[in-house]
């Protein structure tokens, strides 16, 4: 028989657990203020995201040090910089990768990586303020980085594209074949799932583009990743491919937010 | 009642601000410590069941408010594991001074597979990795690591002065009577 104490505790426990399993299933179905609280908790404790950013973290030391190295080595070779960027102009023209040029977009700096040991994201010091908007595509130089998941006035969370939640739809350089690749969490390569026709041959190494169609959530040819593995799918017709990701997530520093907005027409699997 | 809320509250919040502000920047390999969730397992083993799984929910109401994850998660894994971090201490292992050592460090294991198995089962696959293996051991580490100062500041919040003192020395095997005049430990917060 249970004593009194052991009585309340147990009651206690059970209507927190009522209360907690009612907000989760809030929050699933999307319904309620729960967003709109995150979002104002979010601008709440922003500043001391950036006090302890600023205390201890983003230490550029290496990084400038590394420029600095790299702008030395380019100015006292200029002509292979010329050869290299000639080569470079040659092969985007060749894959049609050019990054858009017509779409504005805004530089921002990465003010803090995910709090939490399961959060695949960073946040910007950019926000509605600059004209960001949720679901913006967030890039660098060298593919794509996520998107725009949440916006205050003067900040934003931007979900990584390793992310189960994002979604990207995906072109083949070679083949033009297209399909969506999702994340799987830290450290793991993308994957693309039931991709391809076994006929379609993907190589390692081989470059994938946001196919950008009507609706995407993203524009198209911006670099999202390599081919590292590919291999036979259930259905013998089709395999899967696993990419890494074109840009270096684990080095985030500047980042740019695409001032994009889907084109109207049908809805993609993208998100 | 009113001041332990009050200084519960300190309590939380400043390890929420630390826990923003710091923990990222003060990783073992690549993982940060859990202050909140060790705040609920203290207030569990300090305070006992019932104090475990309201500290704790309110803890992990705070971290649900900062994560992306799925809101309430962290209140129902903070508060079960308060709870039964609690339960345990008080029916199982009895307050040893020793003994919220190891029960806090399985806890907080416990705590993030618990985490993560709901979170797959509401559709966050990535976390179904040895990812979140790893996670559980260093935060189960870092946990046992600090679960004694904790304990301290928990006492605190129920009354208790906040000064530090060593745990009285265990009576000696075979030493059935108690010893008079002799303080009970304080470290661990329990009354005997």
């Amino acid at each position: 028989m249970l004593s009194r104490g052991q009585g309340q505790s147990r009651f206690t426990l059970a209507v927190l657990v009522v209360i907690s399993v009612t907000i989760l299933a809030v929050d699933l179905l999307g319904i309620g203020p729960l967003g709109l609280v995150r979002d104002t908790a979010s601008g709440v404790l922003s500043p001391v995201r950036a006090i302890g950013d600023g205390l201890f973290g983003r230490d550029d030391s290496a990084e400038v040090e590394r420029l600095r190295d790299r702008v030395a080595e380019l100015e006292g070779a200029e002509a292979a910089a010329a050869n290299a960027e000639a080569e470079l102009r040659r092969l985007r023209e060749a894959y049609g990768i050019d990054l858009p040029a017509n779409i504005d977009a805004v530089a921002a700096e990465v003010i803090s990586e995910g709090v939490s040991n399961f959060e695949q994201s960073i946040e910007i010091d950019k926000g509605a303020d600059a004209g960001l908007e949720v679901d913006m595509p967030v890039v660098t130089g060298a593919g794509l980085v996520g998107v725009v998941e949440s916006v205050t006035f003067t900040s934003a969370r931007i979900r990584l594209v390793t992310d189960s939640s994002v979604n990207v739809g995906v072109r083949h350089v070679d083949s033009g074949d297209v399909a969506v690749a999702h994340g799987q969490g830290v450290d793991q390569p993308l994957f693309v799932e039931n991709a391809f026709e076994a006929a379609t041959e993907v190589a390692d190494d081989d470059l994938f583009v946001t196919a950008g169609r009507q609706g995407s959530n993203f524009p198209p040819d911006i670099p999202v990743g390599h081919a590292i593995q590919v291999r036979g799918a259930a259905n013998p017709l089709e395999r899967e491919v696993f990419l890494r990701p074109s840009a270096d997530l684990g080095r985030l520093n500047q980042v740019t937010v695409l001032l994009y907005r889907p084109t109207p027409g049908a809805s993609t699997e993208e998100g | 009642m009113t001041a332990t809320v009050l200084r519960t509250a300190v309590v939380l919040v400043t390890a929420l601000v630390i826990q923003i502000a710091v923990a990222p920047w003060v990783t073992i390999a690549g993982v940060q410590v859990d202050l909140l969730l060790l705040v609920g397992l203290a207030a569990g083993l300090a305070g006992g069941p019932e104090r475990g799984a309201r500290v704790g929910f309110v803890a992990g109401i705070l971290w649900d408010l900062v994560v992306a994850g799925p809101f309430g998660l962290s209140a129902l894994t903070y508060g079960l594991a308060g709870y039964f971090v609690g339960s345990a201490q008080r029916s199982v292992v009895g307050p040893t001074w020793w003994a919220p050592i190891p029960g806090a460090g399985l806890a907080a294991g416990a705590a993030v597979i618990f985490y993560a198995g709901v979170g797959v089962l509401l559709g966050y696959t990535e976390w179904l990795s040895g990812q979140t293996l790893k996670v559980a051991a260093v935060v189960g580490l870092t946990a046992a690591l600090l679960v004694l100062p904790a304990l301290r500041i928990l006492a605190w919040t129920e009354g208790e002065p906040l000064g530090l003192r060593l745990p009285s020395r265990p009576p000696r095997r075979g030493s059935f009577a108690p010893r008079r005049g002799r303080r009970r430990s304080v470290t661990t917060g329990f009354r005997r």
